[in-house]
């Protein structure tokens, strides 16, 4: 291995650091788990209510689950399983996703909840 | 193009396509999508320095078609083609100008796929959000990368020696 080669490694990890801090390091608690398939948004669930919603795709079908404050797919169809995988989610910023569903679940918090503040009539 | 070249380029692809089937039969631990060994990039990255880029090149893309048609279908084909034409890029032109050993290279083209996977799955679900996954497709692009690299200074000799 040549030292340009441990440079470029070096320089791919930086980039990586780097971007996880930007996506990550003003994570904090959610507020809801917003559904989307197909890059429309289906639902809004409050982490604070336990619930069960089916997302339904073209194809397949994701069962996304809100319990204890937490976000998880219990059940999917598709065939890499990798949205039951990826276990429990509950901090801002944090997703799950079923690419053969075409199905992201993202945690937001408080200030993305609503674009509009009021309507006066 | 000698009969030599012509049974090397038959035997690669058949390879590449097998090594292909045999990763999907390994399951990964990490539930990020696009996570993967990258099997199939041992093939071209042997082909890369062994018999130039365009046959790599025409190896890769035969190979993309091949295992569209045989498993993974049109969706996966989308992935694989915009990985595999990012990863072939980056690793022609480290290749080119030698400031890289194999290694670099074949890290550059394991982290080029998996960008270019990422970046197909944000057009396909239509959400900027699956770029936080980007951090860990690059550190795994890189241990790939490390490891497909060593496999392939490995296997180098051995052709030079015998074809």
């Amino acid at each position: 291995m040549k030292r340009n080669d441990l440079v470029l490694v070096l320089i791919i990890l930086c980039v990586a650091g780097i971007v996880y801090a930007l996506f990550f390091s003003g994570s904090s608690a959610g507020k809801e788990a917003v559904v989307s398939v197909n890059g429309e948004v289906v639902a809004h669930l409050p982490l604070s209510e336990d619930t069960e919603f089916s997302a339904d795709g073209a194809q397949y079908h994701n069962t996304v689950v809100i319990e204890n404050g937490e976000a998880y797919v219990s059940y999917a169809d598709c065939p890499d399983q990798i949205c039951v995988n990826t276990g429990h989610i509950s901090k801002t910023g944090q997703t799950i996703t079923c690419l053969p569903n075409r199905m992201v679940v993202e945690i937001v918090g408080e200030e993305e909840e609503s674009e509009i503040d009021g309507v006066v009539k | 193009m000698s009969t030599k070249q012509i049974t090397y380029c038959g035997l690669m692809t058949a390879l590449a396509v097998l090594m292909g089937y045999v990763e999907m039969l390994i399951p990964m631990p990490i539930p990020v999508p696009g996570v993967k060994l990258g099997l199939a990039n041992v093939v071209i990255v042997i082909t890369l320095y062994f018999m130039g880029s365009r046959t790599a090149f025409t190896l890769s893309m035969i190979r993309i078609v091949l295992s569209a048609l045989l498993f993974a279908g049109f969706a996966g084909f989308l992935y694989s083609l915009a990985g595999g034409i990012l990863s072939f890029l980056a690793m022609a032109a480290l290749k080119k100008t030698r400031l890289c050993g194999i290694s670099g290279v074949s890290v550059a083209g394991a982290v080029c796929h998996n960008i270019g996977q990422l970046v197909t799955a944000c057009l396909v679900v239509e959400n900027s959000r699956l770029l936080s996954y980007l951090p860990v497709l690059l550190v795994s692009g890189v241990i790939t990368g490390l490891l497909i690299g060593i496999v392939a200074a490995q296997a180098l000799p051995y052709l030079n020696r015998k074809f």
